[in-house]
């Protein structure tokens, strides 16, 4: 660890010899998998980084951390992706990219576009086989992860719950828009008008939480 | 030259002197007269002085063309010499004299307007004379009528306003509204007729607005109140008088008013109208009552207002769109229409068909006595077409005729090709042929039928197979609203062989076809001769009209080809419930209640107490008795109403979001990019046939964004992006 921090620190000489040095680095090539060819690292591997960084797999962290590594689906990290998303973090070990991942968690608060990337970015990872459309039931099991302490999605999980029978999937303009009518809507949902551009759906959300 | 100026001058001053000298003496003598006396002095002056003056201003023509020419270039003071003649009568008579001639021509009008013979002429000569005095400084030029504006027209206005406001008092202290009305009314048309004669046209609208202003426009809330009970009494003169009136005061102040009301009370009158068809007994009998009530009702109130509007409003556009506002509301929202199946559309549907079905010539409006039933077919037909135009949902009454038009061609139960030609030719007028196209396809389906089914016939007899008639219609799938039958059927083998070789004969001219067989709209004639029966019947048997389904049914039960037990029984052959459905193949459903129907008839005998039931057995009733020869068992069965409209109305909703989708995809190909608000707003206009619901466009947009045509702006999410 004190090896890792020291280079960690060190002036950056040549990219594939700090690289090829760091921590994270031999981390990955201990974790990974080799499919179609390309290195990878798996859901297994990927959880087990999760792990490492004392991320619980039920919290916000472990999504950020894919997003930020730019995995390509649930789980699954390329060695690409891996490499640019920590030259952007500018982290080469552990600890750095553990604070990495939560400062971005914190930054969320404040930074709205920031969060935006990320929340529409997580409508891709939730679709299976690249259906257009996510189901509904990956939605009610996300959303309070990546949205704690927002009551428009509190609501609106309720209400898919409520609604299981009827509502199956959710598509990308629904989920996106979403976003925008939690930053939109007053408590009293006094200010939803079905004459906007909101998808019927909201409609009859507004509809069911007025009730 | 300087000689000729002094000369020049000195004429003309003298002149001046002169002339005015003689005037002076005019005005003088002009004293002795008042009244029509006086304007007769005048006007025999005027006409004098205005020779006089032509010839001295021709004698004076060197003077005009030289000195004064010379003077006026010089910019001084000085005028032709008829100016001047013009000049002095006004300086030294006119100006004198102005107030006794208003005087006096106020008296002679007075006379006039009291209903008193006097000489109109006399003012219109003195009234041209204060237009030819021009203006004060005779220059021409914007105020060159201000001797008639000022010292005319002005007085006379506001005298005759002063005198219609007195007068107007009287008559309604005197007597009722109406009669003021008539009273103001003839009174205007009175002044508008003599304006014409002595007043400079320039000044027939002041004139006309200040007398009605005076006359109608004080009264204006007082005429308007009288409006709706008018219309309640249904006073046609009253009303035309009404509406001339108000007309004067213009579109805004006078008939906004009246098209307010007019339209509110025809709504209310159609609401109620639609109210007493609901509470009828007749109408709660059948639907095809309902639909006929219904609709005359709507006939009746837009005919009555109608007729008001030709009759005592000539037609005006603004009260003619009221109208039609009105009729639009109350046809579609009232307290018949409350639900899908009873949408105004449907129930004139409905009544169109009543019409044009053989066999209800009870259920049609009563015509005109001596009219031909054509005529009087022609003419419902044209009434049917008028509410047709005020529905909202044009798509359901589409749908709904195209369904009644597929059995009436079906069952061959058209009044007349003659009727369904009109109607066709009618709706093509409204809505175009995109509407009527299908329907003209359906008629040639029927024409080539016809054809069709002779050849076979023929080709039958030349191969001396055919044991009965048959008749096939041919129908292209795509333009029937006929499904496929819900049931299996093995058809009786008699039927099996002809339909076989129908298929080889058609199949000859048109390689390729596939037959879909709707046997539940298909029909046979069959007769049926029973054992025990005795008298007529015995020898010419029963004719009996049966379903296809029936048939296969009921020749289980003939004596020789019945598949089961009991064969040599004097009944025939006894069949359970499950051999009949086996045999038949039909769903059980069905065959129950064909069962059901057959021993109700007393057609077959049931073991269990002649009920049909699954359990029990069935023999033919050998005894079978019925006083008609002929009976129409096809007829018994009808058609299931509610899962007929519960089928209507998916269709309509799944046509509706089609086109919706259809109108939102050429809205966008066109503009590239829409703001939600503008999209909506342009799906609406684009929509012809039915008032698309928001909702409803919502929910297009909502699929046209998941299947990739549309797009929401990343950064502004109520702007919409066609993608191509």
């Amino acid at each position: 660890m004190a090896k890792a921090s020291g280079q960690a620190t060190s002036k950056k000489t040549s990219k594939s010899k700090m690289v090829a040095g760091n921590e994270l680095q031999k981390w990955f090539n201990e974790n990974q998998e080799h499919k179609d060819g390309r290195a990878v690292i798996m859901p297994e591997g990927f959880e087990r980084l999760c792990e490492a960084l004392e991320f619980d797999m039920d919290g916000i962290e472990p999504m950020v951390l894919l997003w930020q590594l730019n995995g390509v689906e649930l789980g699954t990290v390329e060695l690409e992706g891996w490499e640019k998303g920590l030259d952007e973090m500018g982290v080469r070990d552990l600890s750095g990219l553990k604070m990495a991942i939560e400062n971005t968690v914190e930054a969320f608060k404040t930074n709205s576009e920031l969060f935006k990337t990320f929340y529409r970015k997580m409508f891709d990872y939730l679709r299976q086989d690249k259906q257009k459309s996510i189901t509904a039931e990956y939605a009610v099991a996300v959303l309070p992860v990546i949205t704690s302490n927002m009551w428009v999605f509190e609501k609106f999980v309720e209400f898919l719950k409520a609604n299981d029978d009827k509502i199956k999937t959710i598509s990308r303009d629904q989920w996106q828009s979403l976003l925008a009518l939690s930053r939109n809507l007053e408590p009293d949902m006094s200010n939803y008008s079905k004459d906007d551009a909101w998808p019927t759906m909201f409609d009859d959300f507004v509809d069911w939480a007025k009730a | 030259m300087v000689h000729g100026s002094m000369y020049g001058r000195q004429l003309y001053t003298r002149l001046n002197d002169h002339v005015s000298q003689h005037m002076i003496q005019v005005a003088e003598r002009s004293r002795e007269f008042v009244g029509d006396d006086l304007l007769s002095f005048y006007n025999q002056e005027w006409i004098k002085y205005g020779d006089a003056a032509k010839t001295i201003h021709h004698i004076f023509d060197y003077l005009n063309r030289h000195w004064i020419q010379r003077e006026q270039d010089e910019g001084n003071n000085v005028c032709d010499i008829n100016t001047l003649m013009f000049r002095i009568w006004r300086n030294n008579f006119f100006m004198d004299v102005r107030n006794s001639l208003l005087e006096s021509v106020f008296s002679l009008m007075k006379r006039i307007r009291d209903g008193q013979v006097a000489d109109l002429n006399l003012v219109k000569s003195v009234v041209d004379s204060f237009v030819s005095l021009g203006n004060d400084d005779m220059a021409t030029g914007s105020k060159k009528m201000e001797v008639y504006d000022s010292y005319f027209l002005k007085p006379f206005i506001e005298g005759s306003r002063q005198y219609y406001q007195a007068e107007s008092e009287r008559v309604l202290k005197e007597g009722s509204i109406r009669n003021y009305m008539i009273w103001v009314f003839n009174r205007l048309k009175e002044e508008d007729d003599r304006a014409e004669m002595y007043l400079h046209e320039s000044s027939l609208r002041e004139f006309g607005d200040a007398l009605n202003k005076v006359l109608i426009g004080k009264q204006r809330s007082n005429l308007i109140s009288e409006f709706k009970p008018m219309l309640v009494a249904q006073e046609k003169e009253d009303l035309g008088r009404l509406y001339e009136l108000l007309k004067r005061l213009g579109e805004t102040s006078g008939l906004e008013p009246l098209r307010e009301v007019f339209r509110d009370f025809v709504k209310e009158a159609g609401l109620e109208a639609v109210k007493k068809v609901c509470g009828d007994k007749e109408a709660a009998e059948s639907v095809a009552n309902r639909s006929r009530l219904f609709v005359q009702a709507l006939l009746n109130v837009h005919d009555l207002y109608t007729g008001i509007l030709h009759d005592s409003f000539k037609d005006d556009p603004g009260l003619s769109k009221a109208l039609d506002h009105a009729c639009k509301s109350f046809i579609n929202t009232n307290d018949m229409c409350t639900s899908p199946e009873m949408d105004a559309a449907r129930l004139l549907a409905n009544y169109c068909d009543t019409l044009l079905r053989k066999g209800n010539a009870n259920a049609r409006v009563a015509g005109d006595a001596g009219a031909s039933t054509e005529d009087n077919l022609e003419k419902q037909l044209a009434q049917v077409i008028c509410v047709y135009r005020y529905l909202n949902n044009l798509d359901v009454f589409q749908l709904t005729y195209v369904r009644f038009l597929a059995r009436r061609l079906v069952n061959e139960q058209s009044v007349s090709s003659h009727g369904e030609e009109t109607m066709i030719s009618l709706l093509k007028e409204v809505s175009g042929v995109d509407f009527t196209y299908r329907l003209s396809r359906m008629f040639s389906d029927i024409t080539v039928s016809k054809d069709m089914s002779e050849k076979f016939k023929e080709s039958m007899r030349e191969a001396g197979a055919s044991s009965y008639e048959f008749d096939v219609k041919v129908l292209n799938m795509g333009s029937w609203p006929l499904k496929a039958p819900e049931t299996n059927l093995k058809l009786p083998a008699e039927l099996d062989g002809t339909i076989d070789r129908f298929i080889e004969f058609y199949d000859k001219q048109h390689s390729g076809r596939r037959f879909n067989w709707l046997w539940q709209y298909s029909k046979a004639d069959i007769k049926m001769f029973f054992p025990k029966t005795s008298g007529p019947a015995a020898k010419a048997g029963y004719t009996f009209t049966v379903t296809t389904y029936q048939l296969a049914i009921l020749s289980l039960f003939n004596a020789d080809s019945g598949p089961g037990t009991g064969y040599d029984s004097d009944d025939g052959p006894t069949l359970t419930f499950d051999q009949i459905a086996t045999a038949t193949e039909l769903d059980r459903s069905i065959v129950l209640s064909e069962l059901e129907l057959f021993c109700k008839a007393r057609l077959l005998n049931s073991s269990e107490s002649n009920q049909a039931t699954e359990a029990a057995k069935y023999t033919l009733n050998s005894g079978y008795k019925s006083k008609r020869l002929r009976t129409n068992f096809a007829a018994a069965k009808k058609p299931d109403q509610k899962k007929d409209d519960k089928e209507m109305q998916k269709s309509v909703e799944l046509d509706r979001s089609a086109n919706i989708q259809a109108a939102i995809v050429r809205i966008m190909k066109a503009r590239k990019q829409l703001t939600h608000r503008e999209l909506i707003q342009a799906t609406i206009d684009n929509i012809k046939l039915f008032r698309p619901q928001i909702s409803d466009i919502k929910q297009s947009i909502d699929k046209l964004i998941d299947t990739g045509y549309l797009e929401r702006d990343e950064d502004n999410r109520d702007l919409y992006k066609y993608l191509a």
